[in-house]
């Protein structure tokens, strides 16, 4: 049986080698070959290798393994669609590496393929923020290659500490503690659970409208896949799932940038299914699944539709935008279907999915979360479904279209929103790739009704609440603000320490100087070390005090 | 104010269907609309209070040539 990242690998040679036309058919014919194979690999099929004196198993499929590799690889298709008009060989070799790394993960029997294929992801997805092209790009990307290779460090210390201990080389359920603690912050991570979600907000808007697309699709849903995996039913996650889903709207009805603003609703959505896997019974973690799958179709079109507007006019700023159904009608309809996903509307994929998460934190009596995730499903429109909309295509005109849109990019758009609507209204393709058999039902009267007041009460709050959600040109720091703080705290702390040592230092030869104590001692290599030490010991008590 | 306008309308004309099938869920006919009005007003009233907190600051002002 062929691994699905052969074909992604075996492209990404193909387009490294070969010419223009060749790369854009690759780009699509790659995932295409690999969404093929994952389709057709018999459940329960698994591939073992021998290498350097450890058993590898580098492809094991179950349900849950299927899932997210059937929709990483039709994301894939997508992307190549999107990107078919760029000549860029380093974005393809990179989306086609990522590509790899992706399946890679979640096909990973062992943990050792599943590490090498967590860090392959990590720098094809630097290469792809770097692919921005600016300054602000590269700077993002070394921010996210920092993140993340501190990520890929505790998870591999964590791994290190699991195989000390003797513990099973396969990859599957670990307790919170110890060696487990290390690989939950490692994923962590990469689920941009606050406080160490700035890296998303930050990179993704600094890389260009096609990597974006998947960008959005693999980091944080790699580690969705490892958490239900590794970490179903840990409580604490239920939690931190609630305060991303809050967190990541209350950011986002704040933001100027759109790129950022539906980073921000990454935050939130991967919040639904953060919590989903802590509540850990078969329909959550179906839900989980089913929202992962949703998730990656909404908000890649959500991200080709943004990137789509600053291919058009260059901008991406909400306060620079506006007037733009008229020149771009085809982009706004399809951004709306995108909007109104992921905000739940009936007849459209998030509907069914987010439904799932909700209904198993009321089945399982945890009525606050299930509120919680209301409240942020409320915000979700108000940001996504009416601000964006608003200050993007409606007004006045504020800018012009200077490109227009590709065919290729308009083809996935509407390929992504076909997707949303056909799982929206035939929810039963989709539970058929879900790891439990739930017999949910989404579509009851009560839902319904609740969903279509609820959207309504929102487009209320927009209205009333309007003057407060107009244009202004802004940053938001988050974040940012704390790791600024600490970072210049760890400056003033090193300082006071050099401080220290050069004062001590010169006391040091003035002694020595006077012959008082022994010279020799002094001068010593060993004594002048402990003295210096001494003397930053000092300069740092001194600064802290 | 149109959009304020359909926006009631749909409430209204949904939490009546709602209450005339007895179809609903936690809440009476309705009431989703009301926690959609309050919790998107708090939601953008926590927004403001994140900005007020430092947390959001004015685009930088473009640079003088060799600043």
């Amino acid at each position: 049986m062929i691994h699905p990242a052969v074909p992604y690998l075996l492209g990404a040679l193909l387009v490294a080698l070969g010419p223009v036309p060749l790369r854009r058919a690759v780009a699509v014919t790659a995932p295409l070959v690999a969404l093929a194979l994952v389709w057709t690999a018999p459940d329960g099929a698994s591939v073992a290798v021998r290498l350097f004196g450890l058993t590898l198993v580098p492809l094991r499929i179950d349900a849950l393994a299927r899932a997210f590799a059937i929709v990483f690889t039709l994301i894939g298709v997508l992307g190549g669609i999107y990107a078919a008009h760029v000549p860029g060989r380093r974005f393809h070799v990179a989306a086609l590496v990522a590509g790899a790394a992706g399946v890679g993960i979640v096909l990973a029997g062992d943990w050792a393929t599943f590490y090498v294929a967590w860090e392959v992801l990590a720098v094809a997805s630097f290469v792809l923020v770097i692919d921005g092209g600016t300054p602000a790009a590269g700077a993002a990307a070394i921010r996210y290659l920092l993140m993340h290779l501190l990520g890929g460090s505790l998870l591999l210390g964590g791994l290190a500490w699991i195989r000390v201990a003797g513990g099973s080389p396969a990859v599957g359920a670990l307790e919170p503690g110890g060696a487990g603690t290390l690989v939950l912050l490692g994923f962590a991570v990469n689920a941009a659970i606050p406080p160490l979600h700035a890296w998303l907000t930050d990179a993704y808007p600094e890389s260009s409208p096609a990597a974006g697309v998947l960008l959005s699709a693999f980091a944080t849903k790699a580690a969705v896949y490892a958490l239900a995996r590794v970490f179903p039913g840990t409580e604490l996650l239920v939690w931190a799932g609630c305060v991303m889903a809050v967190w990541g709207v209350v950011f986002a009805i704040l933001e100027d940038d759109m790129r950022k603003l539906l980073g921000y609703h990454i935050v939130s959505q991967v919040g639904y299914m953060v919590a989903g896997v802590g509540l850990g019974t078969p329909l959550a973690l179906s839900g989980v699944v089913a929202h992962a799958f949703c998730h990656i179709l909404y908000k890649g079109l959500l991200f080709m539709a943004t990137g789509s507007i600053v291919h058009a006019t260059g901008r991406r700023r909400l306060s620079g935008l506006g007037g733009l159904a008229r020149p771009l009608p085809a982009v706004a309809a399809l951004y709306m279907v995108g909007a109104l996903s992921i905000s739940g509307a009936p007849l459209l994929n998030g509907f069914v999915s987010k439904a799932m998460i909700v209904s198993a934190a009321d089945a399982a009596a945890a009525p606050a979360v299930a509120w919680l995730l209301t409240v942020a499903s409320v915000g979700t429109f108000l940001s996504v479904g009416l601000k964006l909309p608003a200050l993007v295509f409606g007004g006045p005109s504020r800018t012009g279209v200077a490109s227009p849109v590709p065919a290729g990019m308009t083809a996935a758009m509407a390929l992504a929103a076909a997707l949303c609507v056909l799982l929206g209204v035939a929810p039963g393709l989709l539970y058929r790739l879900l790891p439990f058999d739930v017999g949910y039902v989404p579509y009851t009267g009560a839902h319904v009704i609740e969903t279509l007041e609820l959207l309504a009460g929102t487009t209320l709050a927009f209205v009333l609440a309007r003057g407060a959600l107009a244009r202004k040109a802004t940053i938001t720091l988050d974040m940012d603000r704390v790791y600024r703080a600490a970072g210049r705290a760890v400056v003033r702390v090193g300082r006071g320490i050099e401080r220290g040592a050069v004062a001590l230092e010169a006391g040091v030869f003035a002694i020595v100087d006077a012959g008082v104590p022994s010279r020799r001692a002094l001068a010593s290599p060993v004594g002048y070390a402990v003295l210096v030490a001494l003397g930053a010991l000092g300069g740092f008590l001194v600064l802290v005090r | 104010m149109k959009l304020g306008g359909a926006a009631l309308l749909v409430a209204v004309v949904v939490g009546i269907a709602g209450a005339v099938v007895d179809v609903h869920g936690h809440l009476p006919p309705g009431g989703y609309a009301v926690v959609g009005v309050l919790a998107g007003l708090a939601l953008v009233a926590a927004a403001k209070l994140v900005a007020r907190a430092g947390l959001q600051r004015p685009v930088d002002p473009p640079r003088e040539p060799g600043a």
